[in-house]
């Protein structure tokens, strides 16, 4: 590369690095003015909460520059010369990615605190332990990834955009909800081997007899499950729990008919909207006609 | 020694090993016996099984959109002078009343000389999602009970109700008294306001409005997971197991396959007939307060006056003996009849000891109500498998 060559390439660097600052800028006084939940940020850091903007948000406008920055920086390196694939594609992922790593790291770090707990017999048990770490994840997903998908979108496709990322929010919501259920559901079966294990513990203390054989094990076995299954399924936790699952089915069973109806659209297949359209007005005409069927036969009697 | 209140994911894998240890254990010592009983289990599930049911012969007399109307004919003559109608739950599939021979109500009633029609809900799709309990009881149901009185040229006729298919009788009777001339209900729920059952805890929580938005008709998979969830170490632990010991046996595994097909034979439920059930039913319980309404007309209780027999399961699980035990004292009926058999919800239509009792009672009771044979007289105590009995005195209007 000759001198010309490096001052032009240098100007134009300035003036990519003028226009990503002034697109910040722009960007991040604009969010100020948005209302909440997407924006409503103090454009000066520390000052969050006083124009209605809170700390989740200051954090994930944070979270979105960082990535921005990132993003600039790998764009802003010179790309003349020789390609370096091996050492600015993992620089640029680095910094893209090390929010959500932050994040990762925090939930890795309370697993392995748990699992030391679990280990050193501190714990309640495995199934509390794996309680824990989902309600974690829910969490460090609710302030990371959740928080950039409900992010407002732009332009001609914005409306399809959102409905992908309510589609994969929504999943995802149910998905934490199904495994918290899930696990709930496994509570009796550790507490039920625990009070096995309480059983023969007070025979070998009481000199009794222990149990004979696998079926007299089984079957003590399935009585305490089956108790335990009985104090769960009545409790209000069970019923609560039950009722977020449903709750969190729905709501992603609706944005996903509402992102396959979109899908649908450009193919030459009827959507459930259409034909629930058909099937009201089937079901009203043959009402109809039934009752008139019914009143011609009164008649001629 | 390790803390009894420390789990780790081994130990997470226990109760699995204890199902396991349950039947290769005792088997395990005993290499011959373990060989035995594997090549008999190969054998007897690659034999070829008759897992059919609702064998039994009928012919569809009657049908309308997805409803079937099936009548069943004795080889011998017929006894009743009355038409006889069965209906069974839209929950599951009116197939469990002709599970297998030997374990049959049809077979049971045919054998006794009854011709009897039973109504077939079929298997409901999307473009039902609109019928409304209105549709169902004073649609097809009355068309139906229209169609036999007509054929028959009579003015009222027998109704026998199964389960949920009980509650929309009951509704109809209430509605159309003038065309019932003796009511039988079996294990029918009729007061929601009950802990009695999970089913009723979990149901009152439920977002009807929501579900019906998520699916439209209720999937019988979800209706049979809800079932099954009443009691997991059972009857998706305790019963495959069962299974495993038995799986030698052929007619044990026979018996078992053809339970199987009928259990997860589940249509879907209209959706709007769902919302309904759940509302004005297990939420509000307005059957039992008459203060329901279908069709823009209100279910009298009082109005049903005619001979009602109400059998029940005293195990029933699905809708306890609290759920069944008020209607009799709520209807304007004189000759009344509360029968509790020991049993649970299912096992009085199929388990081999109720066969005995709960067919020939009904049998016993709706030919002495149709005048063929002569009334016995009351007995003064209830006594086994009668847990209670109202007071029975008068004879039926019609007769």
């Amino acid at each position: 590369m000759n001198k010309e060559e490096k001052e032009k390439s240098m100007s134009q660097d300035t003036l990519l690095e003028s226009w990503i600052k002034a697109s910040t800028d722009f960007w991040k006084s604009t969010a100020s003015m948005w209302p909440a939940p997407f924006g409503g940020i103090s454009p000066v850091p520390g000052e969050a909460g006083k124009e209605g903007g809170d700390k989740s948000t200051e954090d994930s406008w944070k979270i979105f520059s960082e990535i921005w920055q990132a993003l600039f920086n790998l764009i802003n390196k010179p790309v003349t010369g020789e390609f370096h694939p091996e050492s600015s594609l993992p620089e640029w992922m680095l910094k893209a990615s090390q929010p959500l790593w932050s994040g990762y790291l925090l939930f890795q770090k309370q697993w392995m605190e748990g699992e030391e707990k679990v280990s050193a017999g501190g714990l309640e048990g495995f199934a509390n332990l794996s309680q824990k770490m989902t309600k974690a994840w829910l969490e460090m997903y609710e302030k990371e990834f959740g928080q950039i998908l409900n992010m407002p979108q732009l332009g001609l496709t914005r409306v399809y955009q959102e409905r992908v990322n309510q589609t994969i929010e929504k999943f995802t919501q149910f998905q934490g909800a199904l495994t918290e259920f899930v696990q709930f559901l496994l509570i009796p079966m550790e507490k039920a081997y625990l009070a096995v294990q309480e059983e023969i513990k007070n025979l070998e203390e009481q000199g009794k007899e222990t149990l004979k054989d696998s079926k007299s094990s089984y079957q003590l076995w399935i009585r305490k499950l089956e108790e335990n299954y009985m104090a769960l399924l009545k409790s209000a936790d069970y019923t609560e729990k039950l009722g977020e699952t449903m709750k969190a089915l729905h709501d992603y069973r609706v944005v996903r008919t509402q992102f396959l109806m979109d899908v649908l659209q450009d193919l030459p297949i009827p959507t459930n909207k259409d034909m629930d359209e058909l099937y009201k007005d089937l079901y009203l005409l043959k009402k109809r006609v039934k009752e008139l069927e019914k009143k011609v036969k009164s008649y001629e009697r | 020694m390790k803390d009894e209140k420390q789990v780790n994911l081994s130990d997470m894998m226990g109760p699995f090993k204890m199902a396991g240890n349950l039947i290769f254990a005792g088997l395990a010592g005993d290499t011959a016996k373990l060989y035995n009983y594997l090549r008999d289990a190969r054998n007897v599930l690659l034999s070829p099984m008759k897992t059919d049911i609702a064998t039994t012969p009928y012919e569809v007399v009657y049908e309308e959109d997805r409803v079937k109307l099936k009548y069943y004919k004795p080889d011998t003559e017929t006894r009743l002078k009355h038409p006889f109608l069965i209906v069974y739950a839209q929950v599951n599939r009116e197939t469990m009343l002709d599970l297998q021979p030997g374990r049959s109500v049809v077979e049971t009633f045919l054998r006794a000389g009854l011709d009897f029609y039973m109504v077939d809900w079929g298997y409901p799709t999307r473009k039902d999602r609109y019928l409304t309990l209105d549709d169902h009881i004073n649609g097809y149901m009355d068309n139906i009970v229209d169609f036999i009185l007509e054929k028959h040229n009579i003015s009222s006729l027998h109704l026998m109700a199964i389960c949920q298919g009980g509650t929309l009788s009951v509704v109809y009777t209430a509605l159309h008294p003038e065309k019932i001339k003796n009511l039988i209900t079996t294990v029918t729920p009729t007061n929601f306001d009950t802990d009695a059952s999970l089913l009723n805890i979990w149901a009152r929580s439920l977002n009807p409005d929501e579900l019906v938005e998520t699916y439209g008709n209720i999937p019988g998979d979800i209706m049979n997971l809800g079932f099954l969830l009443l009691n997991p170490a059972r009857l998706m632990i305790d019963k495959y197991v069962g299974f495993l010991e038995n799986v030698n046996n052929f007619d044990f595994v026979e018996n078992f396959v053809r339970m199987e097909r009928w259990i997860f034979d589940s249509p879907d439920l209209p959706a709007e007939t769902f919302r309904e059930f759940i509302t004005n039913f297990y939420k509000k319980n307005l059957l039992i307060k008459n203060e329901l309404e279908v069709g823009g007309k209100k279910v009298d209780l009082k109005k049903i006056t005619m001979p009602v027999l109400n059998i029940y399961a005293k195990y029933d699980h699905l809708v306890p003996p609290a759920m069944c035990d008020q209607f009799i004292g709520k209807i304007g009926s004189k000759d009344k009849e509360d029968l509790c058999l020991d049993t649970g919800h299912i096992g009085i239509y199929v388990s081999s000891k109720t066969q005995k009792e709960f067919g020939p009672k009904i049998i016993r009771w709706l030919l002495e109500r149709d005048g063929v044979v002569k009334k016995a007289p009351q007995k003064p105590a209830a006594k086994k498998p009668v847990v209670k009995k109202s007071q029975a005195k008068a004879k039926s209007p019609g007769k």
